[in-house]
């Protein structure tokens, strides 16, 4: 079955990490999605294309720019892209949940990592589809 | 036998003695019958028995009042003669009572007569003197005329006696003989005796009335007195008559200002002794009366004196002891106390404590010149200060000018020290200790004035060593309190300083783990389910990356552990003699075979030993090697791959910074990027700088090696390129 580029959902994935980018494209690519990776947030943020993306999951500690920055940067250019941050878990502790970037549920917002396969493709799914 | 006299006025003058008693008797009736207008009788208590029981000389009596001759019979009238006086009264025309009159004698308008009574009252008298000599005559009517205006009508005395009438009297007696009479004639009839006594009486009453005063004792063990009270000033001249006095049983109690009279009381009477110096010595008058007022009076006044006196037992201990000069002295009025404090501070030699139950209280007496006269004595006689004062701004300030005050003049070594109690400290007042011998305790009446006569009410002043060192006790207690409020905030302090570090290594360390967990568990779970669809390449570099990620993880793994066991001081090193050269060459070849690895290429390492080839010491093998793989690695992190270049040398030396000892110095050289500026305060720390596949803790770990074995380890920038890491290690001496 041949599957049509333009029908795939789009994610963007930004974290300083190369190996987690390189990992969960990797998968993810295999489930049928289109990902874009990025280890630099102000690279992610020059290169990002408004309305291409369903999806951005956004690693929060990053140096010189944190997710919830980048995230609010992207917000301007493209209002209706979704989102979720990878996060330790401690760092919800330390960033709360910022009321200015988030309406009340945060929780649903935040993928806390490690995260495995099957888990982090659920989660997903509950925004966008694949097309696999 | 005399001649009788004449009627005529040339009858020979003369005064005779007559003896025996037939004479006696019969000059008496001659008397009577001599008589034409008046005779005049005085005789004691015991005659009015003999005037009615002798049948001759109660008919004179009758006959001469028959005859119209004016009758005045002058006695003291008692219980015993009362029944022999009334029949008198009702023979003459009037009968007086003179308390006490003695002396028995007769006299008509021309002749007197004295019958002389033997001590043995009793009897007829046996001698008697007659005279007819005007002036004798005269002279005797007026002592008669005088003893019979102060006497007072028989039926008013026999009332008195038949009724229990008490006649109320004051008097003044100057005579030392009939004073002395006095006292103990009120002694003797007292049923209870109270006796206020100033400086030196008690050997006066010793001296007279002791002995009396045993017979009241005597009386009092069989219950028919009830005790003898005394109060005196009791002090090392009279202790040991006082103990003879309590002794013998009469309570006596010490008073420190008995009042200035001396004064004795019994149930009916009082005595006062007033004594006047005057030119040639003391005089001595004494008051005595029987009217209820005055002995109510002073019975007050001794019961208040005995209330508050200490028992003769007790300070005559104290004397003794040594401790009876100690004095509590209640203060009501607030200036007094004022004048006191000041008096107190000035003379201070050797220490001064305050302390203020408020912080207006040091400024209210700081107003009245308290704490500067206390810096006064600081400065001129090297006197301590002490004081505890809540705390707040404006006192802080206060002191710190004083302080500087001070400062400014030193001369001696002016001492004075400050602490701040917490506001609810307790007291609430101003307790002043000077050099541990006295305190005065100034309560706080009302703190929102601003003098202190208006802020403070009573005060106590102290000079007995218990309460003073009670005081002391207080002051000392909280003083050690307000050291160890210090020492518990700024344990406080650096517990929770701690924590926040502690948290913030959590933190860091949790995010460290997760992060290459997250590449593996996605790897992993893409091969096993994805198998098939994975090219060679995409699997070979799929396990290298699980490789990759599972080596960081273990290295961070044990950085972590070991971190933990340094935090919580359970790094244990197993010291040995070692050779350090030995140790390096060997883990240099180590880290070359780990370091097959894409990210270092040709980069090389070069040993070098400056000095000796062998320098031993004594050390944690495996951590040395840790160490010194650590900065190794570190090294190479920041060299370039192509043209890296690490060297490590070791020599000995004498370092400075640690006294001079003898040390190896070991430095790891490198030609790469250098130390970020920023970074460089924290190197050493947890988490400083992580750089790509580092730990972040592998520095930190360094140092903590390097320290526990008293090393000192440093980091510095290479003038051209990159940057030189020094540790020491103590050399085995030998």
């Amino acid at each position: 079955m041949t599957i049509k580029k333009n029908d795939k959902q789009k994610i963007l994935i930004v974290d300083d990490e190369p190996d987690i980018t390189t990992a969960l494209k990797m998968y993810l690519e295999l489930q049928g999605f289109h990902v874009d990776t990025f280890t630099d947030p102000a690279n992610a943020l020059a290169h990002f294309k408004a309305g291409f993306y369903q999806l951005l999951i956004l690693d929060i500690k990053m140096p010189e720019m944190n997710g919830f920055e980048l995230y609010t940067e992207i917000k301007k250019k493209d209002k209706t892209v979704k989102v979720f941050f990878l996060t330790a878990l401690s760092d919800m502790h330390d960033y709360a949940f910022k009321k200015e970037v988030f309406p009340k549920e945060g929780e649903r917002y935040f993928i806390a990592k490690p995260i495995e396969n099957k888990e982090i493709l659920k989660r997903i799914n509950t925004v966008i589809a694949n097309t696999n | 036998m005399t001649d009788p006299e004449a009627h005529d006025n040339n009858v020979r003058e003369r005064t005779e003695v007559l003896y025996g008693t037939d004479n006696v008797i019969n000059n008496e009736l001659h008397f009577f019958s001599e008589a034409k207008t008046r005779i005049d009788t005085c005789m004691d208590h015991s005659r009015p028995a003999l005037a009615i029981g002798t049948e001759a000389i109660r008919k004179s009596f009758v006959e001469a009042k028959r005859k119209g001759v004016q009758l005045r019979y002058l006695t003291e009238i008692t219980n015993d003669n009362l029944s022999y006086c009334k029949e008198i009264m009702s023979i003459v025309d009037e009968v007086r009572h003179l308390d006490g009159i003695k002396g028995n004698f007769m006299i008509s308008e021309s002749e007197y007569l004295a019958p002389i009574t033997t001590r043995d009252n009793i009897k007829p008298a046996d001698t008697i003197i007659f005279s007819n000599v005007k002036e004798i005559v005269e002279h005797q009517q007026y002592v008669f005329h005088t003893f019979w205006d102060k006497a007072i009508p028989a039926e008013q005395k026999i009332r008195e006696i038949e009724e229990g009438i008490v006649h109320y009297d004051t008097r003044i007696i100057n005579d030392g003989q009939q004073i002395i009479k006095e006292i103990h004639r009120l002694i003797a009839g007292s049923n209870v005796l109270y006796s206020s006594i100033t400086t030196g009486g008690i050997q006066y009453s010793y001296n007279h009335f002791f002995e009396t005063k045993k017979k009241l004792l005597d009386r009092q063990k069989k219950g028919e007195h009830k005790g003898i009270k005394v109060i005196t000033i009791i002090d090392e001249s009279n202790k040991k008559l006082a103990r003879i006095l309590v002794d013998a049983g009469i309570q006596i109690k010490h008073v420190r200002n008995p009042p200035p009279i001396s004064f004795t009381l019994s149930d009916k009477e009082i005595a006062v002794t007033i004594e006047k110096r005057e030119a040639g010595g003391l005089t001595q008058s004494l008051l005595l009366s029987n009217e209820p007022a005055y002995v109510c009076h002073f019975l007050s006044i001794f019961e208040e004196l005995w209330k508050n006196g200490i028992n003769a037992v007790d300070r005559i201990k104290d004397i003794e002891a040594g401790t009876d000069l100690a004095d509590i002295e209640v203060i009501q009025s607030s200036s007094r106390a004022g004048e006191l404090y000041l008096e107190l501070v000035k003379n201070a030699k050797e220490e001064i404590l305050f302390i203020f139950p408020s912080s207006s209280a040091l400024i209210r007496q700081e107003k009245l010149g308290a704490v500067p006269l206390a810096i006064e004595a600081t400065k001129k006689r090297a006197a301590k200060v002490r004081i505890l004062v809540p705390y707040n701004k404006e006192v802080e300030d206060r002191i710190k000018l004083m302080k500087a005050e001070l400062g400014r003049r030193p001369i001696y070594n002016a001492d004075i020290d400050v602490r701040y109690t917490e506001q609810t400290s307790g007291t609430m007042a101003t307790i002043l200790v000077v050099d541990r011998k006295v305190s005065l305790v100034m309560e706080l009446r009302d703190d929102s004035t601003k003098t202190f006569d208006e802020a403070i009410g009573l005060s106590t002043y102290s000079n007995s060593k218990a309460g003073v060192l009670s005081y002391v006790a207080i002051f000392e207690n909280l003083w050690a309190l307000t050291e160890l409020y210090k020492q518990v905030k700024e344990a406080n302090e650096r517990l929770t300083l701690h924590d926040k570090m502690q948290q913030e290594f959590i933190n860091v360390a949790a995010h460290e783990l997760r992060t290459p967990i997250q590449p593996i568990l996605t790897m992993v779970g893409l091969l096993h389910s994805k198998k098939g669809h994975v090219s060679n390449q995409q699997m070979d570099d799929s396990l290298e990356m699980i490789h990759r990620n599972a080596q960081r993880l273990k290295r961070l793994a044990e950085d972590i552990l070991d971190v933990t066991k340094i935090e919580t001081q359970s790094l244990i090193l197993n010291k040995e003699r070692l050779n350090l050269n030995e140790i390096v060459l060997s883990t240099i070849k180590d880290v070359k075979n780990q370091i097959q690895d894409r990210w270092v290429g040709e980069a090389q390492i070069l040993y070098e030993s400056k000095g000796e080839d062998s320098i031993f010491i004594e050390a944690d093998r495996y951590r040395v090697a840790q160490l010194v793989t650590n900065l190794l690695s570190n090294a190479l992190k920041f060299v370039n791959r192509y043209d890296g270049l690490v060297s490590i040398s070791i020599e000995k030396k004498e370092d400075v910074v640690a006294g001079g000892q003898e040390v190896a110095l070991v430095s790891i050289k490198d030609n790469g990027t250098g130390i970020d500026p920023d970074i460089f305060p924290r190197l050493f720390e947890k988490f400083a700088s992580k750089s790509f596949k580092g730990t972040g803790l592998g520095l930190f770990i360094c140092r903590s090696i390097v320290e526990a074995h008293d090393g000192r380890i440093w980091a510095e920038n290479n003038r051209d390129k990159g940057a030189t890491f020094h540790f020491t290690l103590p050399i085995l001496r030998r």
